[in-house]
């Protein structure tokens, strides 16, 4: 019962979070020879996967708590960020002959994923020792 | 439009049941610093985008279907948060080597999956 509790706040977070992907993919500079909008995206989920990770770690914090961190980070952030369109987009650039904006997909999304989630953590923490939520 | 967005939430429900139930019982199974859960399924996932784009074509031939499948399926059984933070931690733990690896390995089986996955239905080269 707890699983399959679990699995619907899993599911509900991912089709948020994807349903959100799909808006900024829509409408953010969606005629751009650059995938922007999942560069976005992705750096977003990193950003906020990294705070829910920092504050999770004492165990009185809500988002310690299965059902929310079940919506948030397996549900909404992984749902938000997605690693098969990134591959795909880049293979496009770099098949187009395009290997500048391709490396550039690559390099910028790992920067931007690493450095979201390493600020994300230490925010996360950092704030942990003065609040309890 | 609507109906677009509904095939994004369909997918992507569906897609982070399968991830997430993958990577748990992958991780599970193998207790390694590194998620070979997360490998697995971001390279899975890129595999089936490369299928379906060779397949279908791309949203301009079939808008629901590349939303209900690749943008919605796959796009939400891929995850870059989760590769993100389990490389930050791999680093934290003092595994740099393990975290680099991380790092590349994931991107070389993405890029060669979804040339696999164009390959073997035709939309590559």
């Amino acid at each position: 019962m707890n699983q399959a509790i679990t699995s619907l706040w899993v599911a509900l977070g991912t089709a948020l979070g994807g349903v959100i992907r799909y808006g900024v993919d829509r409408f953010m500079l969606p005629e751009a020879p650059f995938p922007w909008s999942t560069l976005v995206v992705n750096t977003l989920g990193s950003l906020l996967i990294g705070w829910i990770a920092g504050r999770a770690t004492i165990p009185s914090s809500r988002l310690a708590h299965a059902n929310l961190h079940a919506f948030l980070v397996p549900g909404f952030c992984a749902g938000l960020t997605t690693f098969s369109v990134f591959s795909h987009e880049t293979l496009v650039l770099l098949r187009s002959g395009a290997v500048a904006a391709g490396t550039a997909n690559i390099t910028g999304t790992i920067v931007l994923m690493l450095l979201g989630s390493a600020l994300g953590l230490a925010a996360g923490r950092r704030n942990m020792t003065d609040r309890t939520d | 439009m609507i109906t677009e967005f509904v095939a994004v939430a369909a997918g992507s429900a569906l897609g982070g049941l399968c991830r997430f139930h993958l990577t748990g019982w992958i991780d599970r199974r193998t207790h390694t610093p590194l998620s070979f859960g997360t490998l697995t399924v971001n390279t899975l996932g890129a595999f089936v985008l490369g299928l379906l784009v060779g397949t279908l074509g791309g949203a301009a031939e079939q808008p629901v279907a590349a939303a209900l499948a690749m943008t919605g399926f796959c796009g939400s059984f891929t995850t870059v948060s989760s590769w993100s933070l389990q490389t930050i931690t791999l680093a934290r733990t003092h595994r740099a080597a393990t975290a680099v690896f991380n790092l590349v390995a994931t991107l070389v089986a993405g890029l060669g999956a979804v040339i696999l996955g164009l390959t073997m239905t035709g939309g590559w080269p």
